[in-house]
């Protein structure tokens, strides 16, 4: 037996058709499950809904500036110029240095 | 999106409806596959049920991942041949074919035809022909299945099966000798 005449051989080989109420089953079946998400995609839905919609993680967002004020201001206290210093002061002190620097 | 819409769509956008729940996108793609997708899992599992199984789950796997699907790696159909086919090759390592299943559609099919002598003679090859194809190990099946019944070509079938063409064309060279061998002793025991 040629491989052709295998080939022609095996196509008397047919299946039944499947039952008329496969479709509804299968698509029934289907439809119970959730849908999942690459994680790709769900780390970009999140950010999107995160970055453009204020009202999600709204706790979040105001813990979050919370913390941010509380850093800006401690990092402020903490400055050699804490308290004293002022934009004159600096600008006193920026020009001092550049005389020095032009007498020498 | 309109029903009449949709049935004009290609598969690779109606997936894209399908990863946004478009339900009616989803039930296009199983009227149009459905065939197919029996052909290969009737052929692929002794069992009839088994095999009608197999095209749910496969569907159902459609439906939940269908985000997962990226055209610009694969076509449809490729993708769902693949799942398919895996799905089939899980079912028959989990539950193995006992040597009854084989046999008994066999009677079942006769028994349609026994009053016709060209078409029992025709169901009486097509048997011989399954009993051979399904006493194959799993690979070489899903090989010839592919090649020979759904005519998919050689690159086709070896992405499909996630192997290389050389491995491919080594399955099917075994598999013939395998089906001549097998085929050939049941013309001889016959006539």
């Amino acid at each position: 037996m040629t491989d052709d005449d295998l080939k022609k051989r095996l196509r008397a080989w047919t299946v039944p058709a499947p039952d008329s109420g496969l479709a509804d089953r299968i698509v029934m079946n289907a439809l119970r499950h959730p849908q999942k998400m690459p994680w790709s995609l769900r780390l970009g839905k999140t950010l999107e809904t995160w970055l453009l919609d204020w009202n999600a993680g709204a706790i979040y967002k105001c813990a979050s500036l919370a913390m941010i004020v509380v850093i800006g201001l401690s990092i402020g206290y903490s400055s050699p110029y804490a308290g004293g210093a002022d934009t004159i002061s600096i600008v006193d002190l920026a020009m001092g240095g550049m005389n020095e620097w032009e007498g020498s | 999106m309109g029903e009449g819409m949709i049935q004009d769509q290609s598969d690779e956008d109606l997936m894209k409806a399908v990863a946004k729940a478009n339900q009616s996108a989803f039930r296009t793609l199983v009227n149009r596959h459905m065939g197919r997708a029996n052909t290969i899992a009737m052929r692929s599992l002794p069992r009839r049920e088994d095999a009608e199984e197999a095209v749910q789950d496969s569907f159902c796997k459609i439906w939940v991942n269908a985000a997962s699907f990226d055209p610009d790696k694969a076509k449809f159909m490729t993708w769902f041949v693949r799942i398919l086919t895996n799905t089939c090759l899980d079912k028959i390592r989990s539950n193995p074919p006992r040597a009854g299943d084989i046999d008994a559609l066999a009677d079942v099919l006769a028994d349609d035809a026994a009053s016709y002598d060209a078409q029992y003679g025709q169901k009486r090859e097509g048997e011989a022909i399954r009993k051979a194809v399904q006493t194959l190990p799993d690979r070489q099946r899903m090989a010839v299945i592919l090649c020979y019944f759904e005519e998919m070509t050689n690159p086709q079938a070896a992405e499909v099966l996630g192997i290389n063409v050389k491995a491919l064309e080594g399955l099917l060279v075994r598999a013939r000798r395998d089906l001549k061998g097998r085929l050939g002793a049941g013309e001889d025991n016959d006539g």
